[in-house]
């Protein structure tokens, strides 16, 4: 069972259980620890299997720990050791300001389905799919569907957007990136995302609010965040800049071309040459919120990303990459560092690409 | 509203590690399968009560994860 280090709870039950035949199984190796507590599905025949199994197995997140509520002083000095730390406010923060005037909060999911669950009171919903990307050829929005969505959205230069979503900030962090490109000056991430949220029990709302639209002007796009094919060949074939895979160590290696349980969507598995894995979450603490700056500095220093050279980061699609580019940009504050958005739906599907495989 | 009974589960799908996350808003249950490396929603239900949420989306998940394969790495 993979329990994150972080993590205060552990499995210390042994046993194993099968359910549904080979369809489920659970097991669970022992461990020390504290256990949360126990749980329990069973009647999983209201899914339409027979016969009705029942699947024990512990939880081992202890939701206690996720809404402790570290946002106070605690989650402030942590983020106080950050290069820039004005690009993240917490939970208590955004619950104080999300409906003032200035400030826009925007969600943005992987599951694009998630803002209409509920979401912060004054939130505001922005697909991925849809609304940050042109839909017709692979790119980031050209600058005048930007220039009409952030309009739309009843945001002007000078408003301070906040955003936040599922998977621990994802997407949010892709539209960060993008706000970034055309140059909105006040963007933030919530620290923990939506799960934060949910799990501190703080109010959510059903309401789409709708605000006066505005004339918005954006910068020209500035691309010395954004990376290309082009700079990445030349960085594999050199040691000018620093490669740094953000994906799964199973995606890195080649054994698998898509996460576990996604659609492949790349001709060959493995990663850029010359590049190192350092998977997205290794940044994140148990609760959503980054880890401190010197654990990120230990966990990039590991593998040799010191900041000392140019910082290319790159995913599958590139929005796991522009977690990172957050990470190492503003949180570390290394400088040139670049999400290359083409990632491995793009290299992987080159003809004649040099792949490299295993760990 | 407010999201209550918020919960987290680690278990193995189809030989994957999977993260169950379920909760309650209002009268409804919502649960959701990510798979833990990388952290991708792979399902999502919503039902009446917690256990049904759980049951329908780890079935959702354990076929998508079934599909998932493994290439050789050499």
């Amino acid at each position: 069972m993979v329990v994150n280090s972080e993590c205060d709870v552990l499995v210390p039950r042994r046993g194993r259980a099968e359910a549904l035949g080979a369809l489920f199984t659970f097991r669970s190796e022992g461990g020390t620890g504290a256990l949360s507590r126990a749980g329990r599905i069973s009647g999983l025949a209201a899914v339409g299997r027979s016969p009705r199994p029942r699947l024990t197995y512990n939880r081992l997140v202890n939701p206690a720990a996720l809404k402790r509520k570290p946002s106070g002083r605690a989650e402030e000095q942590i983020m106080s050791g950050y290069a820039h730390p004005e690009v993240l406010v917490t939970t208590d923060w955004v619950d104080q300001h999300s409906r003032s005037g200035g400030v826009r909060v925007v969600e943005v999911d992987v599951d694009t389905g998630s803002y209409d669950e509920g979401h912060v009171p004054g939130a505001i919903g922005w697909a991925w799919d849809s609304q940050l990307c042109d839909t017709v050829v692979r790119d980031i929005l050209p600058k005048d569907r930007f220039e009409r969505l952030l309009g739309d959205s009843g945001i002007g230069r000078d408003t301070t957007v906040v955003l936040y979503g599922d998977n621990n900030n994802w997407f949010a962090a892709w539209a960060f990136w993008q706000l970034k490109i055309y140059g909105h000056p006040d963007v933030r991430l919530m620290n923990g995302g939506r799960v934060k949220w949910l799990a501190e029990g703080r109010e959510l709302s059903l309401e789409s609010p709708e605000f006066a639209p505005t004339d918005y002007s954006a910068s020209e796009p500035d691309l010395s965040i954004r990376a290309f094919l082009g700079q990445v060949r030349e960085a594999s074939g050199s040691s000018a800049a620093d490669l740094v895979d953000v994906r799964s160590p199973a995606e890195f290696s080649g054994e698998i071309l898509a996460p576990p349980g996604l659609p492949e969507t790349c001709q060959r598995g493995g990663h850029v040459p010359g590049a190192r894995n350092i998977p997205w979450g290794k940044a994140c603490a148990q609760d959503g919120t980054f880890k401190s700056a010197g654990a990120l500095r230990e966990l990039y220093a590991a593998e040799g990303i010191v900041g000392d050279k140019p910082i290319v980061a790159y995913c599958r699609i590139g929005e796991r990459s522009s977690h990172s580019w957050f990470v190492l940009k503003y949180l570390l504050g290394y400088e040139g560092v670049s999400n290359y958005d083409g990632s491995w739906t793009e290299w992987g599907n080159l003809v004649g690409a040099p792949v490299e495989r295993g760990a | 509203m407010k999201a209550e009974s918020f919960s987290v589960t680690e278990l193995e799908l189809a030989g994957w590690p999977v993260r169950i996350t379920s909760y309650r808003i209002g009268e409804t249950w919502h649960a959701k399968a990510d798979n833990v490396s990388p952290g991708a929603n792979i399902a999502r239900a919503r039902a009446a009560g917690r256990e049904q949420a759980e049951g329908k989306v780890i079935e959702r998940a354990s076929e998508r994860l079934g599909a998932t394969r493994r290439h050789p790495r050499g």
